[in-house]
């Protein structure tokens, strides 16, 4: 039979023992609480980084870009012509080619001045996306067959900018 | 005073759960240590193959620059590239955990250990800009040229920069018994005539024998636009390559096809990334045809005064057709890695291009 002091000293250990689970499991919880919002600033991070390459990528496609026979071809500018028939290029081979440039994105451009105007380069939009991060840059819009250089022979060029966004 | 048998117990008890508790305690500990090292070994080999992936894309995508990373904490590991069938595999060797690309034409060599890559781009155009071609290359290699002539020196001009990160290790000899391993841990041959003793089966010379076999390559440029690419075993030269490869480039300054077949650690490397460039040049050629249709249209609908100047050159010769075998020759570049008449395309596009030029008309690019 156990001795009062007996009783006393078990449930002092049983106490003890309670009091260190219970910072063990307020470690554990804390640690994963902490890596879990890591983690969701790690995806958020790797989305807006995505974002950034996708946009720096569209401006610099071939596809796009304002050409100038052998030389450097021009920053931040698109090429209508060009991109009429690159959005069908696009469109064609979407699954086998440019969906690993672009992934799950939306590419448009936005013309604001001579007039205002859309264009859907790609897109291809992730269903059950659970976030999309936007991106615009300011780009020049050359068209050298508008109504104005069929006349006058002079290439005229808009501005307007381009939107990118990200699915993830 | 004698101590009772209860209290004996007791003591004994107490040690024995203190040695129990102890060493739960203690293996809870070692293996949280344990796993949390394993992830973070994980975590580091996804972050360098990631910050690789966005240097990567930074780099492919402007034209011309040249970039460099301090790999750090993973200098002691080999990065490893390969190619297979259109599609580049990059990562930390044995790690398990390697990116992918399908697009981005990479040249390195098969594999790299350095506290330092450099990076480097360069635009392909056949004849319009077609993709920038990735170099990869690290600070301890050094590419040493067997022979001279204008290449070598506008690619010695090239490679020179203010900024030491940035600087490509070459050297230039008349002699490949002249060549010194010197301290860099890998060392590229390049003959530029195939007039250098590099040959299939031949034997290395003295100078190069105590260099590590792993860690000498060659590339030889011969005639008629084709490279041989060598590896050493058993202390001999072996060419990797059963046919020549060939340099589909219009030649020029800074010809990125050539300047990749000296990054490119073999041929399985080089044919693979420039099957990608030929892949993409198919989409640009539809592009460019598109663009012709559009331009034909409008020269018929429009009132300007070089209008059937401009109509004849974008139709005699029909430049619909040139593109279209254009498309053709760079398909069959990608499939059967003979790319025709590729070349002799490419110049006949330019020269329709600087005729509409001078015509004043809307040129193709």
């Amino acid at each position: 039979m156990m001795t009062k002091k007996g009783q006393g000293r078990m449930t002092e250990t049983i106490a003890v023992l309670f009091i260190f689970f219970v910072l063990i499991l307020f470690g554990i919880v804390f640690y994963f609480k902490y890596q879990d919002v890591a983690i969701k600033e790690d995806i958020r991070e790797s989305l807006a980084s995505r974002a950034m390459e996708t946009t720096l990528t569209s401006l610099f496609l071939p596809e796009l870009q304002c050409s100038r026979g052998a030389a450097e071809p021009e920053d931040n500018c698109i090429d209508l012509i060009k991109m009429n028939n690159a959005m069908r290029v696009f469109k064609e081979n979407q699954d086998k080619y440019y969906f690993d440039i672009f992934s799950y994105a939306n590419i448009t451009v936005f013309q604001k001045y001579p007039t205002e105007e859309k264009w859907t380069v790609y897109e291809k939009v992730k269903l059950n996306a659970t976030a999309k991060e936007p991106t615009f840059f300011v780009v020049v819009l050359r068209n050298e067959a508008s109504k104005e250089s069929s006349e006058s022979s002079e290439t005229t060029f808009g501005y307007g900018y381009i939107s990118v966004e990200v699915y993830r | 005073m004698a101590l009772t048998k209860k209290g004996q117990i007791e003591i004994t008890f107490n040690w024995i759960y203190i040695l129990i508790a102890g060493t739960v305690i203690l293996l809870f500990f070692v293996g949280l240590v344990y796993k949390q090292k394993v992830v973070s070994e994980e975590k580091l080999t996804t972050e360098v193959v990631e910050i690789l992936d966005s240097i990567l894309h930074g780099a492919s995508v402007a034209e011309k620059t040249k970039n460099f990373v301090n790999t750090g904490g993973i200098a002691d590991y080999t990065l490893q590239f390969s190619c297979d069938e259109g599609v580049s595999n990059y990562g930390i060797k044995d790690s398990g955990f390697q990116e992918e690309n399908s697009v981005t034409p990479i040249f390195s060599l098969p594999s790299i250990q350095t506290s330092r890559l450099v990076f480097w781009s360069l635009p392909y155009k056949l004849p319009y800009k077609i993709i920038d071609l990735l170099f990869i290359t690290s600070a301890n290699t050094n590419y040493v040229f067997l022979g001279v002539n204008d290449f070598v020196n506008e690619f010695l001009d090239a490679t020179q920069e203010s900024d030491p990160f940035l600087k490509i290790a070459t050297d230039s000899k008349n002699d490949i018994d002249e060549v010194r391993a010197g301290g860099n841990t890998y060392l590229r041959l390049i003959d530029v005539d195939g007039t250098h003793g590099i040959l299939d089966n031949q034997q290395l010379p003295a100078n190069l024998k105590d260099f590590d076999e792993e860690r000498i390559t060659a590339v030889v440029f011969k005639a008629a636009q084709s490279v041989d690419f060598f590896i050493v075993q058993n202390g001999r030269w072996k060419k990797t390559n059963f046919n020549p490869v060939n340099l589909v480039s219009l030649g020029g300054e800074r010809d990125a096809a050539k300047y990749a077949a000296i990054f490119a650690g073999n041929d399985k490397i080089y044919e693979c990334n420039m099957a990608k460039a030929f892949k993409r040049m198919q989409y640009l050629d539809e592009v460019y045809q598109g663009k012709v249709e559009d331009l034909i249209a409008f020269y018929v609908g429009s009132s300007v005064n070089n209008k059937d100047v401009c109509l004849i050159s974008l139709t005699e010769p029909l430049l619909q057709t040139v593109l279209q075998r254009h498309h053709t020759s760079a398909r069959s570049c990608v499939l059967e890695k003979k790319c025709g008449d590729l070349i002799e395309l490419s110049k006949k596009i330019i020269s329709i291009n600087d005729n509409m030029e001078s015509e004043g008309c809307v040129k193709l690019y």
